[in-house]
């Protein structure tokens, strides 16, 4: 074969490779992978299923131990989407209150907990209980993926310094200035006093609705 | 935030740990460490009292069971060690209802999900997923590289040939 064909050949697999990665970033879009998608993925893997079924009979996971357990749970007031103040202590006063510390939008597992509430949150509502979503994310930043992924049905709060997630011992902040801080994903359920009743802390979201919704119902009629 | 940061990331799924209970009985309480459905013995039990005192020491019996006086104050502290794993101390309050929590799932030394980045996050516009320029970067050169390979070492055979 002359020297011109394999040129040819070469240049059609670069064509070819070059069109396959332009197709591929079209659908991709500049923004990476969908991670609405990406999450509802990492939550099939975890075995979550939308709640659609009596949970009288549910065996909840037990709480972890933590250090806020049984105390009142530190008060906040953070910032959701809309530039609106959120004090923990309004929420309180509507009933118990599901504090989830989730990751951002920063990768599929991250988020997936969030699009978990989402698809049961007429089952935590009318349970009188109000869900709030804690991450350092500025609320650009959240609305933004809101326009992308579309909006959940509770309120996401801003916490940029992780000031409230130190004090729910979900982010310990690095020994020195400028030093790495630790995250963990953290889940708190507050009665109507605003006590600590359960508390879930570690490296991946929890997911288990019908725990925390099994807890609520208890707590409505004990 | 860079792709090494998100590789970072766990995405182990939760691992079931053993469980504690607590129930009063008769002025003592009465614990029972389980795994799964198993009962879990020889673990160390060590109660520390309000002040911070120890109060009892003992080891659950092959049943998985073990008691104590119910100690003076609100609330009492107590730790497991499991094998050569120690859990982190439980808070135990004393309610009417009895000790709460009633039942607690233990953690060892609960492992962080992610690290921050010492400067923050960065601006939205700059985090927008994963950034997709690099890897297509990276294809686009492993592509030409292959393809300069094919010439260096195919090119001249076909021409000889």
């Amino acid at each position: 074969m002359s020297r011109t064909v394999w040129l040819c050949v070469v240049l059609l697999g670069l064509l070819a490779a070059g069109g396959a990665l332009l197709v591929a970033y079209l659908r991709q879009g500049p923004s990476g992978p969908d991670l609405a998608e990406a999450a509802r993925a990492d939550l099939e893997r975890r075995g979550y299923q939308p709640v659609d079924e009596e949970l009288k009979d549910y065996k909840p996971v037990p709480t972890q131990a933590h250090p806020l357990l049984g105390l009142t749970a530190p008060d906040f007031t953070l910032t959701d989407t809309a530039g609106t103040a959120r004090p923990l202590a309004d929420a309180l006063k509507a009933g118990p209150v599901v504090v989830v510390f989730y990751y951002g939008y920063h990768c599929d597992h991250c988020v997936s907990q969030l699009f978990a509430l989402h698809k049961d949150i007429d089952k935590f509502q009318s349970l009188g209980a109000t869900v709030l979503a804690i991450s350092a994310d500025a609320p650009e930043l959240t609305r933004a993926r809101y326009q992308q992924y579309g909006a959940f049905a509770f309120p996401v709060l801003a916490d940029p310094g992780n000031a409230v997630a130190t004090l729910y011992g979900t982010y310990k902040p690095g020994k020195n200035p400028g030093d790495q801080g630790d995250l963990m994903h953290g889940t708190f359920v507050l009665d109507g006093r605003g006590h600590v009743v359960w508390a879930n802390r570690g490296e991946g979201p929890f997911t288990d609705n019908r725990t925390l919704l099994t807890l609520l119902q208890r707590m409505r009629h004990p | 935030m860079t792709p090494a940061f998100l590789l970072a990331i766990a995405l182990a799924a939760p691992r079931a740990e053993p469980q504690a209970t607590f129930a009063h009985e008769a002025g003592w309480i009465v614990l029972t460490l389980t795994h799964g459905e198993q009962p879990v013995g020889d673990a160390l039990i060590q109660v520390y009292d309000e002040a911070g005192a120890m109060f009892a020491s003992g080891e659950t019996g092959a049943n998985g069971r073990g008691q104590f006086p119910l100690p003076r104050g609100d609330s009492f502290l107590v730790e497991f060690k499991i094998g050569d794993r120690t859990a982190d101390p439980i808070r135990i309050t004393s309610t009417p209802n009895g000790p709460f929590p009633g039942e607690v799932l233990l953690s060892f030394g609960l492992a962080p999900c992610c690290r921050v980045p010492s400067g923050g996050w960065a601006a939205p516009e700059a985090t927008p997923g994963t950034n997709w320029l690099w890897p297509t970067g990276l294809a686009g050169l492993a592509v030409f590289g292959s393809a300069a390979l094919v010439l260096l070492f195919l090119g001249p055979r076909a021409r000889n040939s």
